[in-house]
């Protein structure tokens, strides 16, 4: 604890402000049934387009205004909060998982598993995310699980060639070979000494890449492929608003800017992380 | 390798042939004296097979090039358009003498042989569902000459005309060279337009007909193009880019008024929106079998608030989806008040105390506020405990799901649809939503099959009459909708434009004309 207090106050300025808005982004999903000020789902039709507070017309009922079904748009906020919070973490724990095992597999064993499975990559990576997120969406069906599911199957290829690179690197190492000597097995060798060592980069990586896979949800919420309206979610608030652009906008621009923050907020968290954990990593 | 002389010579004519070549290239490849009227709709025609095509989007193309026997007058009476004039000669009998001198597009004659032909293709089995106003009356047709057309029917039809008066005529040589498939994009009529180029998704142009037998219109070119946004459609309408874009959202007429060179005009639809109750026997809810629980439903919505706060009061309610202008229209037919504690009490009497889960299709696209209005339903249902949950379609997915979907049950316990129709035409609402084998039809309530039957085998008027003020009746008492507003349909036009909405279901080009370029 002391050692974390400590490195957090070495930390630059854009990681603390980071820090701070990840942990309300956070805070405001665990706790959003207490601090949000309305239901996320509460109509009232006669309360429709109230501007928000700093706008003219706006009123301390609504801080954030409200939405073309008159609720809340600051509640909404707040429970979105929570949909791309664990959407953030969990595809990228399926995507971390699928990609450090298929890494691990290409750069071990190389030879005709590494061929296959750097093919698969190569195909995967022809393809527009958002073509092949928007075609298995239509076969599996909307959700937040399936949602779920489609950003992790398709954004596991970061991980897979950051693994294999780096399992070809330790492979070639002597603690490696002394363990082949000695008999130890395949699966003992990359669990209990590979792994270990490329760990940390690959959930590097996944700080990194939880932004992307936010970004990818409110996309697909936005297409109408992803969460089912009946969820708060950021990326539904933001296509529900745009027929009021021009009369409403803070249906869209407000959630819109909710999507930047947390966006920013864990791309400097995921650089501090980088930086303290393995500074060999920090791009010149 | 060149002198300097020489190589700014060749510069200089690279200069001159690029600035030659996109200036050819460039936008405006038109006369400067044409004509020309741009019109926006949110989605493409599925098809513009006159005989196969649904909704307004397909309708508002095909009619400029495909007429119909008869037109309407301002009030809506029906008036010979490609006839002269006709008489019934037996209950069973009708003969029209067509119009001569009026020819297609492509140069065909229109006669009584090509009047036949639409008819039948018109009641073609392949297609039972289709829900054309006359198939129920339909049985066959005789040439007397050229010009002179018999009609047969199967059941007497005392407004036999009106049920004949909105089948376009297409030419049957041209359609039957280039094949079923290749008639929903290449179609040929007698209208005062012909189809120049679709590109799907983008638009669709057409071209004044210069040998059109009611003289050239005004306008030269009508282009329909397809935005689906409606924020886009005002973008470039405030641009000039569009001269009529409809269907607007009341909330963006206060920023489109202060534009100067536009008006708005607002006109009541002869279209209805609802939810279907899908009462078939693999119905996800086979609660809905219990009128109480429909009329429960009917109860629970608060349709004053969506008429004001959602439509902007740019709507009404009506007691059912029973017009004033459908014949035998009775004003004494309460509809359903807003009484969530009467909705509560009916459910808890049908057997539902504490409600059920439901899943509402609404579709985002058909009507402005369309999805609004499902998701201000799913609120007040909640209330009483119907706890709905709205599953968003696109317009397109949503027509593929419920027209003709019956055998592939994908439709859930509601749905969100609406129906429009040329006013005094009930019948083909009661083909195509109440009979079994209606094109959008999932009621399979008790005594509608006898009550449709009944109306279409009246003997006379008054029969006629009694039979559809039982059926209005029905509707309140075991209702297959839930009811939701007449809708009004609010444009935004250039007034560069001549041209105001009339009562006229839909834009017809040929009405236009433009005062400035």
């Amino acid at each position: 604890m002391k050692k974390l207090i400590k490195t957090l106050k070495k930390s630059t300025a854009t990681a603390k402000l980071g820090l701070i808005i990840t942990a309300i982004w956070i805070f405001c999903a665990i706790f959003a049934p207490l601090l949000a000020p309305y239901g996320p789902n509460e109509v009232n039709t006669s309360k429709r387009f109230i501007p928000p507070i700093f706008a003219e017309k706006g009123t301390n009922e609504h801080i954030l205004g409200t939405d073309e079904m008159g609720r809340d748009v600051l509640t909404r906020i707040i429970y979105g909060s929570r949909i791309s919070l664990i959407v953030g973490i969990m595809a990228v724990v399926v995507s971390l998982i699928l990609g450090t095992t298929l890494g691990l597999l290409a750069g071990y064993y190389g030879g005709w598993v590494d061929s296959i499975i750097m093919r698969i990559v190569d195909v995967m990576l022809s393809f527009p995310f958002i073509f092949m997120a928007l075609v298995l969406m239509a076969v599996l069906g909307s959700g937040l699980t399936n949602v779920i599911v489609v950003i992790g199957i398709t954004g596991w290829v970061p991980y897979a060639r950051t693994v294999r690179a780096q399992t070809l690197s330790l492979k070639e190492r002597e603690f490696i070979t002394a363990s082949d000597t000695i008999g130890c097995n395949d699966m003992r060798i990359i669990l209990k000494h590979i792994l270990p060592n490329i760990i940390d980069s690959a959930i590097i990586l996944g700080t990194l890449e939880m932004s992307s896979a936010i970004l990818s949800e409110a996309s697909l919420t936005f297409l109408g492929m992803g969460i089912p309206p009946s969820m708060a979610t950021w990326g539904s608030m933001v296509a529900s608003g745009r027929e009021y652009i021009y009369t409403a906008w803070w249906i869209t621009a407000l959630p819109g800017l909710a999507i930047f923050l947390v966006c920013l907020a864990i791309n400097f968290v995921g650089d501090w992380v980088r930086d303290v954990r393995d500074p060999r990593l920090r791009s010149t | 390798m060149f002198s300097q002389k020489t190589t700014k010579s060749i510069l200089l004519l690279m200069i001159v042939v690029l600035l030659v070549v996109t200036t050819a290239c460039g936008k405006n490849t038109d006369s400067v004296n044409e004509k020309v009227v741009t019109y926006a709709q949110i989605m493409d025609p599925t098809t513009l097979d006159v005989h196969r095509a649904t909704g307004d989007q397909g309708r508002n193309v095909y009619i400029n090039i495909c007429e119909t026997l008869f037109t309407y007058d301002s009030d809506w009476n029906l008036e010979p358009k490609l006839i002269e004039r006709y008489e019934q000669v037996s209950d069973l009998e009708w003969v029209f003498y067509l119009k001569e001198g009026v020819k297609f597009s492509n140069g065909e004659p229109f006669t009584s042989e090509v009047v036949g032909w639409n008819l039948d293709r018109g009641v073609d089995t392949e297609y039972p569902r289709q829900a054309w106003d006359y198939a129920p009356y339909y049985d066959k047709w005789e040439a007397i000459d050229e010009h002179t057309l018999k009609i047969y029917t199967k059941i007497k039809a005392f407004n036999f005309p009106l049920q004949i008066s909105d089948i376009p005529m297409l030419e049957p040589k041209h359609s039957e060279e280039i094949g079923e498939e290749a008639i929903g994009t290449d179609i040929v009529g007698t209208g005062p337009y012909i189809l120049e180029s679709w590109e799907k998704d983008q638009q669709i142009v057409l071209v004044a007909n210069e040998n059109y037998w009611g003289g050239k219109p005004n306008v030269d070119k009508y282009i329909i193009k397809t935005i689906p946004e409606q924020s886009t459609q005002i973008a470039e309408f405030l641009s000039g880019e569009l001269d009529i874009i409809e269907g607007l959202n009341f909330e963006s007429l206060e920023m489109i008024k202060k534009e100067e060179g536009v008006k708005i005009d607002s006109r009541y639809e002869t279209r209805v929106i609802w939810l279907g109750f899908n009462t078939l026997d693999w119905s996800p809810n086979q609660e809905l079998q219990d009128s109480r629980v429909r009329q429960a439903l009917n109860y629970a919505v608060n349709k004053e608030a969506i008429v004001n706060d959602i439509l902007g009061g740019y709507g009404r309610q009506l007691a059912t989806w029973y017009r004033e202008d459908f014949p035998a229209y009775d004003p004494n037919i309460k509809g359903f008040e807003y009484n969530p504690e009467k909705a509560k009490q009916l459910l808890a009497d049908a057997g539902y105390p504490n409600g059920f889960s439901i899943k509402l299709q609404s579709n985002t696209g058909s009507t402005a506020k369309g999805h609004e209005i499902s998701q201000a339903v799913a609120a007040d249902l909640a209330a009483v405990g119907v706890k709905c949950e709205v599953l968003t379609e696109e317009f397109s997915a949503m027509r593929n799901i419920l027209i003709n979907g019956q055998d592939a049950k994908k439709a859930e316990g509601l749905y969100s649809w609406s129906w429009a129709s040329k006013p005094g035409m009930v019948g083909n609402w009661i083909t195509g939503l109440i009979q079994r084998t209606g094109i959008t039809s999932y009621n399979a309530i008790e005594g509608y099959e006898e009550i449709a039957d009944a109306i279409f085998n009246s003997e006379t008027v008054e029969e006629y009459e009694g039979h559809l003020k039982v059926f209005q009746q029905m509707l309140v008492d075991d209702p297959p909708f839930l009811y939701l507003p007449q809708l009004q349909k609010i444009f935004a036009i250039s007034e560069r434009l001549d041209w105001s909405p009339n009562e006229h279901y839909y834009i017809e080009a040929v009405h236009m004309d433009v005062i400035e370029k």
